[in-house]
């Protein structure tokens, strides 16, 4: 009797995919390095430019946080989308075709820098230079977060480090130069002189790179439909950070230091200084990531596939966890201590800054909320390299909305509450983060091997 | 609605696409028994294995359902609700479909999981749920500790996502459901009879599990851990002995719903009764021939008459064993000065093998004397045999040796299948009519040409084998009249 003839198909076999999410992960997370430097170099502007008057200090300072703030926000959008694209491109060694999705990113980045800026170059009250470096300096620095992903994708870090060390010191001396020279819009000047170069020490490093052809590829869109959650991601996350503050400077206590630009000092500055607190546990999260989580995350994988038996497979599966367990720690340790010498020196700080006393009660729910984002920061990164994008999208929605929800009821409730918000928003999404981890952890071999599709 | 028909047919992998002697079986079945319509289902591997037809379809075949085995596309809907202790009778089910434990019900299962009418989860989820899962974890430490775990898991998968694709199959209402093998199709038998309540008619040709036993001993996509050094083995792999005992379990289950359990000979009678059939439920129709037609082929005068020819029906391939055809032919050459081989049947369908046969009938220096003729018409054929030749390794019930008695020719054959029975008698009445040719070892081309020698040498002994075997065909194996057992089986089945 003929018969049927069984088949066996695996799939499983693709061992280095897991390099690809760790690319995702990583370019992801390693962008964030540079906005601390540039935070640092507008502090310092602050600082030192003595020169300028207290007004047009305030009218420049709130013009760079827009330009951050709205420049963050619209390149987050697609930028997880983006790196898992060029992860993907580098797994089955596409390398010619990043050159093509970069230009295309950055003809998208361009025009759609230009639509959001369109309100302000229509309805803005501002002297024409003033307007128009404003709206260079606006597309530059999009452009700079754009190319941080491709760079961060192809590993160029030692690049970056040098363009942004010596690009923000040529923003910080022509600045202070051609400030004193022309006044602000000489001390805009130089600013943006700075970033531009840094953009294309940058672009020249890409162009000579790739020596591929760069007409403008748009296949990367097509992950809108494969990994549409990304965009969520990136969206929800980015707006999630800066919701809080913008809502204030729209509520009543939003000062207009110019028209269209509102900003609330004290919550303001407070929250910039908080953020700087976490360079070190961020600088440690990223070491302990690379060195020890992906060599236990890829011992899980490798023990699968080099047919281990099941108790094997468990070993490596607690070894994960007990790594994603110490960063956790680790991060708490270092973070710790940082803040809590900031809360010790919280009065001292603020007057430093120029805080009122009474916003030294912000300034403490700051270092609180931005101790508690890191951690969300970090237990979404390991949600990502489990590549479970639906609770990921679930913390950053909550994230956001809890964000909008309860700054609007501080303020509500007044100024003594003025801070929560961010704190609970960043608590709750950590909370809700921490328990997909926690449960994904525990069931990781069921995860791996049930979502194993039985058809390839 | 489509009308219920008298009969379902379950076939797994044979006919209409497929030739081969059980095909050519079904085929006659449904064309002679023209008052009974029918249902077929057939499951086939896969959609690519869509192939043409290989019979026309006879006109009282009402409806045409095919299943693939391995596209995994379960059904998404329920209609009921998991009753409590479904999942304990699943993980009973995956560890063996015939359990006997006392708190396991296959029926319980059928209604929970697969039954459109009944069950209270998709199949289609089944495999993805977390108490699955645990169930897979629990079987792999009771029966592939310290084996990779990985393989365990696709075996696992690969082994039951067909028999949910089986249970979950929506089938044809019938009066009868007629199996015509245990394994997958005698699966989906028992799920026609928990559904709709109507009996099992079983007819194994092969023995199933035997079938799948050889199939699988030489699988290479089972995993063994020691598979790259060459050792000898005394026993198969832990992945293996769970493929084998799956299939063992199938048969059981099979026969225990089956109403009659029918064969084609003693033999195999004896492997179902291993397998646990019970011995009130089985009976023995064996196959038979167009009496009539055979007995009007005329013997051609030859124009040598000191001229051997000897016939081989069938397909160049290996279970066939024609190289000890071949060397058998080498035996006779010493003795014989004049004679002629025809090897008829494809070529095709083990290429190298027929190649390597080729050759050695070049090395023995027999280019004159055996001929491969390729298929041909067998009618055109028999006349010009003197006797005809069976060298396979394994067989059930062969039809050439009851066109050739039936002819009056004379066999030699290997000890394989019905053979032994269709030469020398079955029955003590069957056995008084005599020998029809002789029995020879397997692989045994020495004996094979001696027996032959035997026949040939003596005219005598050639008629009165003719003769026997002329009597035998008409007596024992009128296709007419087996017919009729089959039409009293439905008969009786579609009234029950």
């Amino acid at each position: 009797m003929a018969g049927i003839g069984f088949r066996l198909r695996k799939i499983f076999g693709k061992d280095t995919y897991v390099d690809t999410l760790r690319g995702t992960v990583m370019a992801a997370a390693i962008a964030g390095g540079p906005i601390f430097f540039s935070i640092i170099c507008l502090m310092l502007l602050g600082l030192f430019a003595t020169f300028m008057t207290g007004q047009e200090m305030d009218l420049f300072l709130v013009t760079l946080v827009y330009v951050f703030a709205f420049s963050l926000i619209s390149t987050g959008i697609i930028q997880l989308l983006i790196t898992r694209y060029l992860s993907d491109l580098m797994y089955v060694n596409e390398i010619g075709r990043i050159l093509p999705s970069f230009s295309a990113v950055l003809v998208l980045t361009i025009i759609f820098q230009f639509v959001i800026a369109l309100p302000f170059i229509l309805f803005w009250e501002m002297d024409f230079f003033y307007k128009l470096t404003t709206l260079i300096l606006f597309i530059t620095i999009g452009c700079i977060w754009q190319l941080l992903v491709f760079m961060s994708a192809v590993k160029s870090y030692r690049i970056v480090f040098i363009a942004f060390t010596v690009g923000l010191c040529i923003s910080f001396s022509l600045a202070m130069f051609l400030g004193d020279k022309f006044g602000l819009t000489g001390f805009l000047h130089g600013y943006t002189i700075g970033q531009m170069f840094l953009m294309f020490v940058m672009l020249a490093r890409m162009f000579t790179e790739f020596k591929s052809a760069i007409k403008p590829s748009f296949e990367f869109l097509k992950y809108l439909k494969k990994v549409p959650l990304l965009i969520l991601i990136g969206f929800c996350y980015n707006a999630g950070i800066w919701v809080d503050k913008i809502i204030f400077w729209f509520s009543p206590e939003g000062q207009e230091v110019h028209s269209l630009l509102y900003a609330f000092r004290d919550y303001d500055t407070a929250t910039f200084f908080s953020f700087l607190t976490t360079i070190p546990s961020y600088t440690y999260f990223l070491v302990k990531v690379e060195t020890d989580f992906y060599g236990h995350f890829r011992g899980f994988f490798h023990s699968i596939l080099s047919k281990q038996p099941y108790k094997q497979i468990k070993i490596q599966k607690k070894n994960i966890a007990i790594s994603v367990k110490e960063s956790l720690a680790g991060l708490i340790k270092i973070q710790g201590v940082v803040t809590l010498l900031c809360l010790l020196f919280s009065k001292e700080i603020a007057v430093f800054f120029g805080i009122p006393i009474l916003g030294t009660m912000i300034l403490e729910k700051a270092l609180i909320a931005v101790f508690l984002q890191m951690l969300l920061l970090t237990v979404m990164i390991f949600l990502l390299y489990f590549d479970i994008r639906m609770q990921v999208a679930i913390v950053t929605g909550v994230f956001f909305l809890a964000n909008i929800g309860l700054t609007l009821l501080t303020l509500k409730l007044g100024y003594i509450f003025y801070g929560y918000g961010y704190l609970f928003a960043c608590l709750i999404a950590l909370i809700v983060g921490y328990v997909f981890l926690n449960r994904h952890l525990h069931q990781l071999e069921y995860h791996t091997f049930v979502s194993q599709p039985l058809a390839g | 609605m489509k009308p219920k028909t008298d009969i379902c047919l379950l076939l797994e992998g044979t006919y209409p696409y497929v030739t081969g002697g059980v095909s050519s079986w079904v085929h006659q079945l449904i064309s002679s028994l023209q008052e009974f319509t029918f249902s077929l289902v057939i499951i086939l591997p896969n959609k690519e294995f869509q192939q043409e037809l290989k019979y026309p379809v006879p006109h009282n075949v009402q409806e045409i359902k095919r299943v693939y085995l391995h596209d995994y596309l379960l059904p998404k809907g329920t209609s009921g609700k998991l009753e409590k202790g479904s999942w304990a009778n699943l993980e009973e089910f995956h560890r063996n479909p015939a359990s006997k434990e006392e708190h396991y019900s296959f029926e319980a299962l059928y209604r929970n999981f697969f039954n459109p009418d009944s069950r209270g989860i998709a199949p289609a989820k089944i495999l993805d749920t977390k108490e699955s899962w645990e169930i897979l974890k629990k079987l792999y430490q009771e029966k592939a500790q310290d084996e990779s775990f990985i393989d365990y898991f696709w075996t696992f998968r690969f082994m039951h996502a067909p028999l949910f694709k089986i249970l979950s199959t929506d089938l044809p209402e019938a009066r009868v459901y007629h199996t015509v093998s245990t394994g997958y199709a005698g699966l989906l038998a028992v799920a026609g009879k928990l559904r709709y309540n109507r009996p099992i008619l079983l007819t194994e040709h092969g023995i199933y599990t035997r079938e799948r036993r050889i199939e699988i001993s030489r699988a290479e996509w089972i995993y063994e851990k020691d598979a790259d050094q060459i050792k000898i083995r005394h026993s198969q792999s832990r992945f293996k002995n769970l493929w084998n005992n799956m299939f063992i379990s199938l048969s059981q289950l099979c026969y225990e719903y089956a109403d009659s359990i029918v064969t084609l000979f003693g033999g195999n009678q004896e492997y179902q009764l291993q397998d646990g059939a019970s011995p009130r439920k089985m009976r023995l129709i064996p196959n038979g021939v167009d009496v009539e037609l055979y007995k009007s082929l005329v013997k051609e005068e030859k124009q040598d008459p000191d001229e051997l020819v000897l016939g081989f029906m069938g397909r160049v391939v290996s279970i066939k064993d024609v190289k000890t055809l071949v060397r058998a032919c080498k035996v006779i050459a010493n003795s014989v000065v004049k004679f002629k081989v025809y090897i008829m049947g494809p070529t095709d369908e083990e290429q190298t093998y027929y190649e390597e046969c080729v050759k050695l009938v070049e090395l023995l220096g027999l280019n004159n004397t055996v001929e491969f003729t390729g298929k041909v018409t067998v009618r055109e054929y028999y006349p010009k045999i003197d006797i005809l030749v069976l060298t396979s390794i394994s067989e059930a019930q062969p039809l050439v040796i009851l066109e050739a008695n039936c002819m009056g020719i004379p066999v030699v054959s290997t000890d394989v299948g019905a053979c032994r029975e269709l030469l020398y008698g079955r029955t003590p009445e069957d056995r008084a009519l005599g020998k029809s040719g002789l029995i020879a070892g397997i692989t045994n081309s020495d004996e094979i040409g001696q027996a032959i020698l035997r026949i040939w040498e003596s005219e005598g002994l050639r008629k009165r084998m003719g003769e026997a075997g002329k009597k035998r065909v008409a007596q024992f194996y009128d296709k007419t009249s087996l017919h009729n057992n089959y039409r009293e089986l439905y008969q009786h089945y579609k009234a029950a």
